[in-house]
């Protein structure tokens, strides 16, 4: 009956919290529970370690979790755009959650660890894997030590480098998986380029 | 000749006749100037009266008829001021309309540079062409002074000062004062030497009345009320305001300001200081003159010098009168209690006394002589309504008698005797030029308006009516006296608390200020820091008062008493509560443009929602339907729906009367159709990845499928041996070491050969030498095999054989061998009972040996192992 009901923020949702859990979209107020967010009433259970069943009841605008977020959240697949390079981490500037361009760009970090699938540590410089102004795919992921910001992490085939620009603004082109040739000066840099299909490419006139 | 001699008269003639002109000329000249000048002073002053930014402008700037006017005659006034400068020859850069006032003063003060400079330029080149006498700057006229300007009083004082050196000015001042101040140091208190006597007790003030000169008759029981046009305060309520009652209250309001002051007279110009003469008073007889002088005056001056420093209720040290023509100094102490005969003229209604700045002059009178003053014209009071931009006596005297007053001697001890030249003559001018002055706010209060003056006189009145009342300690006034830039502790308040309250005993007990008993800073500080002894109290107070050092004990009794305060939190005010609440962001009631943003109406997080009362009552019978279910096209969330894609032509938005290029944007619409985000190649790659991973399945069941079709192959003990090629070199292994390499599982075991027979009846299949043991054996194999060569080493060591592990009989015949043969009664057993000696370093029964990886500590813990050997008894 609740299910799937179509409400406003400030649209009364329930009389009371009863045996439901609190999800998203949702607050409490006076005892009664309101709609935050426009939406669809869901409700889903799961069990929990001492197998009891939880019902979880929230407001989503769609099915797809990637509607329903609104932050970077952990396990989204985000373009970013390198800032700065330090030794152990990449200051990066999520552009892009999914699909989805916010005004806003949120600050994370690419820890030099999360470069590369099986290697905690590396002893490789970071110039090898990225450089400040290159465009990179990259996975949000929880990381125990940083808290204040997002965490990155380009360890998967599928993540990396997408576009990159040379010195003088010149795209580059891909060479192999590791490595970057400038359509300039014809000189090859390593990158961790990811193994997607080489369709976004960078106007050819250099952008000063 | 004639022709000639007639020729200079002419020429004299022509010169007379253009220095005619140019005295004319420059009489119109002067005459433009006056009156521009006169305009620009009417017009600062009409500027004055218009509504200030910050007071009311911003008011009335949000009428809109005001707001367009103001913007009207600002576009005039910046017309008129280009007009003006361009025709100079100037032209000043304008600013916009509702530029800010800074640039409008930067953009005037460069022009008037601007001016000024080309002035000089001109001046310049007339100098240079030898004309410039004819340019004649004209002189400074006065009528229109800015406020600021300097008189020549004032300017060659400047001069004097700035004309000599600085530093011999400097040090000529800096070593009269010093002088000064040895003259000036008063060895007794005069209180002491002509016996004053002060009523420092709580008691209330006493009237020293002792003769009411002209009293009238009260007549009680009719009610007056007196309305006339001076709008002087109602009779009843005037009367009961007052709570002690004034002698003199009856006459003050009665009193009506007499016919002749309140005309326009000539103003008497003062005689010159020095030709002026003054009588000093310090005696019975000579005040007896004065008397009789000031009752046959219209008019008199009055001016007091008052110490209050050591004194606990104040102490009038100087009388100042001065009349038309004469000046008198009272010297009060030798004549104390004989100044109140000075009532007589003081209390008279018809001769009026001239102060400035009475409202305590007046109460002076009162407290020391009994001397009340009815008919008073207050200069200072005078000079507030006719607006002066200051109100002091120098600024009086300076800009009517063009005298500039030297305020040094105001705070000096006037109680100091014999008088000094410096300060008799100080003291006099203070009044000397105060009827002058008074004579011409007169007339400027009559020019500006008729009830000024009148109301002037009902001012005046209003501060003859106060009474003087005696301080009232409060036991807690250092709370409103003293700002604190600390809270105070229980201890702390309770010291200060007492501190004060000592300082007032004993300041009444001796005649002194509470403040030279104890400034309040030192008392702050002894109350903050609550000193333990005697020498943390001097070293709080610096200089050391000289009371302090007399009753230190006192001081140490209140402040150890103090330290013995249980120290108690006090509770905050709810002021100090909100403040701090307001620090750490907590919401207030009070609504502010911020929390007004903040407070959203269906956010109740913030509302007073007791939990305790539960919840607010709702009508049951309706629950449920409180919630109206709206058709989606009725509200708003059919935004939510997805709309329908409009067609690529009406997307197409172009501006008026163009033609929308329909194939540009679709070219444009092209490429950029072409470009693809990264996140959607991350998307098609997944696609890919997952295509594949689809198919790689869908592979791998199709060959799980093709497979179950063939038999599957099952090894089992009772199938056929394989025969399978060992990969192994027997000379180098074992046969029990060979049996536990972990080899192929289902390999079947073939039980009959031997591996040494197996490697000899196939060598040329097998050949071992190619392959490294490495290759061949697992790790757990090669270790196997290493530790079994190392016992064979070890074997052929200490047997001479080359090989035991072939040979396990002869092996077991050696272990067997000495255990039958030991015969223990042969044995000696006496190296048992003796206790073991150190240099067996063999033993170690807690294995500190190798516990211990550190050398040092290795020998200490065999030090230690020793001496419990050493303990240690083996016998029983």
């Amino acid at each position: 009956m609740l299910a799937e009901t179509l409400v406003a923020p400030g649209d009364k949702v329930l009389d009371a919290i009863g045996e439901y859990r609190m999800g998203k979209g949702l607050y409490e107020a006076n005892r009664r529970i309101f709609a935050s967010v426009a939406g669809f009433v869901n409700v889903y259970g799961f069990r929990d370690k001492s197998d009891n069943l939880v019902q979880v009841i929230e407001v989503r605008r769609s099915e797809d979790q990637l509607d329903n977020e609104l932050l970077p959240f952990h396990g989204a697949i985000v373009t970013a755009k390198v800032m700065a390079v330090g030794l152990r981490f990449a200051k990066c500037d999520i552009i892009s959650i999914g699909d989805k361009v916010y005004k806003k760009r949120f600050s994370a970090l690419l820890p030099k660890k999360k470069l590369r699938p099986l290697e905690p540590e590396l002893s490789e410089p970071f110039k090898n894997f990225v450089r400040p102004n290159d465009y990179i795919l990259a996975k949000v992921c929880e990381d125990a030590e940083i808290k204040d910001k997002f965490v990155l992490s380009i360890a998967e085939d599928e993540l990396g480098v997408v576009l990159c620009r040379g010195r003088f603004g010149e795209p580059m082109q891909k060479v192999d998986w590791n490595t970057v040739v400038s359509t300039r000066t014809g000189k090859t840099e390593p990158r961790k380029m990811a193994k997607v299909p080489q369709k976004c490419t960078l106007p050819t006139q250099s952008v000063a | 000749m004639s022709g000639e001699e007639s020729m200079p008269d002419e020429e004299q003639k022509q010169s007379e006749e253009e220095e005619e002109m140019i005295r004319k000329r420059t009489l119109a000249m002067r005459k433009k100037v006056e009156e521009i000048m006169r305009n620009g002073a009417g017009l600062v002053r009409e500027s004055n009266g218009l509504p200030k930014a910050g007071a009311d402008y911003e008011l009335y700037n949000s009428y809109p008829t005001f707001n367009t006017f103001m913007k009207r005659s600002e576009q005039r006034l910046n017309a008129l001021m280009n007009k003006v400068t361009k025709s100079i020859g100037c032209a000043m850069r304008v600013p916009d309309v509702g530029s800010s006032v800074e640039h409008y003063t930067e953009c005037v003060i460069e022009a008037q540079d601007n001016i000024a400079e080309r002035a000089a330029t001109l001046h310049e080149a007339l100098k240079k062409a030898e004309l410039d006498e004819i340019v004649k700057v004209p002189e400074f006229i006065t009528k229109a002074a800015p406020t600021n300007r300097k008189t020549e009083a004032e300017v060659s004082a400047a001069m004097r000062t700035f004309s000599a050196n600085i530093g011999t000015v400097l040090a000529e001042k800096f070593r009269e004062r010093r002088e000064e101040a040895a003259q000036m140091v008063v060895l007794e208190k005069p209180q002491k030497t002509y016996n004053i006597s002060s009523d420092n007790s709580q008691a209330p003030f006493s009237s020293k009345l002792t003769v009411k000169h002209h009293a009238i008759e009260k007549r009680t029981g009719i009610v007056l009320h007196d309305d006339d046009e001076s709008g002087r305060r109602d009779w009843i309520s005037a009367e009961t305001e007052t709570e002690e009652e004034h002698p003199y209250i009856a006459e003050i309001l009665h009193f009506k300001v007499p016919e002749a002051q309140l005309k326009s007279a000539e103003c008497l110009k003062f005689t010159a200081l020095k030709d002026t003469p003054l009588t000093m008073i310090d005696t019975k007889e000579k005040l007896e003159a004065l008397t009789k002088t000031l009752n046959s005056v219209k008019e008199f001056a009055v001016d007091l010098e008052h110490h209050q420093m050591r004194s606990y209720l104040g102490l009038t040290c100087l009388i100042q009168i001065s009349t038309r023509d004469e000046d008198f100094i009272i010297d009060p102490f030798p004549i104390w209690d004989h100044v109140g005969m000075l009532n007589e003229p003081f209390a008279n209604p018809r001769i009026l006394k001239v102060f400035h700045g009475s409202d305590s002059d007046v109460l002076w009178l009162q407290r020391d002589y009994g001397v009340h003053v009815v008919n008073l014209f207050d200069t200072y009071v005078a000079m507030k309504k006719l607006k002066y931009p200051k109100f002091s006596l120098a600024y009086l005297t300076l800009r009517f008698a063009d005298v500039v007053l030297d305020k040094q001697y105001q705070l000096a001890d006037w109680r100091a005797r014999p008088l000094r030249n410096a300060m008799i003559n100080y003291a006099r001018e203070d009044t000397h030029y105060l009827l002058y002055s008074y004579d011409m706010l007169r007339e400027q209060l009559l020019k500006q308006d008729t009830k000024d003056l009148a109301n002037v006189y009902s001012e005046s009145s209003d501060l003859c009516i106060k009474v003087y009342k005696k301080p009232v300690f409060n036991p807690k006034g250092y709370l409103t006296e003293i700002k604190f830039r600390f809270t105070l502790n229980t201890r702390q308040d309770y010291a200060l608390t007492h501190l004060f309250k000592w300082r007032d005993v004993v300041a009444r007990a001796e005649d002194e200020s509470p403040h030279f008993v104890l400034p309040n800073h030192m008392m702050l500080s002894l109350s903050e820091t609550l000193p333990r002894d005697v020498g943390g109290i001097y070293a709080c107070c610096n200089p050391l008062p000289y009371f302090v050092k007399q009753r230190t004990g006192d001081i140490l009794k209140i402040i150890v008493e103090a330290r013995d305060v249980k120290l108690e939190k006090v509770g905050l005010s709810a002021k100090e509560r909100n403040d701090a609440q307001e620090a750490r962001g907590v919401m207030n009631d009070t609504m502010d443009h911020i929390t007004s943003v903040l407070k959203s109406k269906i956010d109740f997080s913030h509302t007073r929602f007791d939990e305790e009362r539960g919840e607010i009552y709702i009508d049951k019978t309706d629950e449920g339907m409180d919630i109206e279910l709206k058709d989606h096209k009725e509200s708003l969330l059919s935004v939510l729906q997805t709309a329908e894609i409009p067609s690529v032509e009406t997307m197409i938005v172009v501006e008026k009367g163009k033609k929308s290029d329909n194939q540009k944007v679709k070219k444009l619409l092209n490429e950029l159709d072409k470009f693809v985000t990264p996140f959607e190649c991350y998307q098609m790659m997944m696609i890919t990845k997952e295509k594949q991973e689809e198919e790689e399945r869908k592979e791998a069941e199709r060959k799980k499928l093709e497979e179950g079709d063939l038999p599957k192959t099952m090894f089992s003990h009772h199938d056929a041996p394989i025969n399978r090629k060992p990969e192994f070199d027997a000379k180098l292994l074992n046969v029990d070491t060979l049996k536990l390499v972990p080899d192929d599982p289902n390999k079947p075991k073939d039980p009959e050969p031997s591996p040494m027979e197996e490697s000899s009846s196939e060598p040329q299949i097998f050949d071992p030498s190619r392959f490294t043991d490495d290759q061949l054996l697992s790790k757990k194999a090669m270790k196997r095999k290493r530790d079994a060569a190392r016992r064979n080493i070890d074997v052929s060591v200490v047997l001479g054989e080359s090989s035991s592990s072939s040979d396990p009989k002869k092996k077991k015949s050696d272990d067997d061998a000495p255990v039958e043969d030991f015969d223990y009664e042969k044995a000696d057993s006496s190296a048992f009972e003796k206790p073991v000696r150190d240099n067996n370093a063999d033993f170690d029964p807690f294995h500190q040996k190798y516990r211990l990886k550190n050398k040092t500590k290795k020998n200490m813990a065999m030090k230690k192992s020793s001496n419990r050997q050493g303990t240690i008894n083996y016998k029983k």
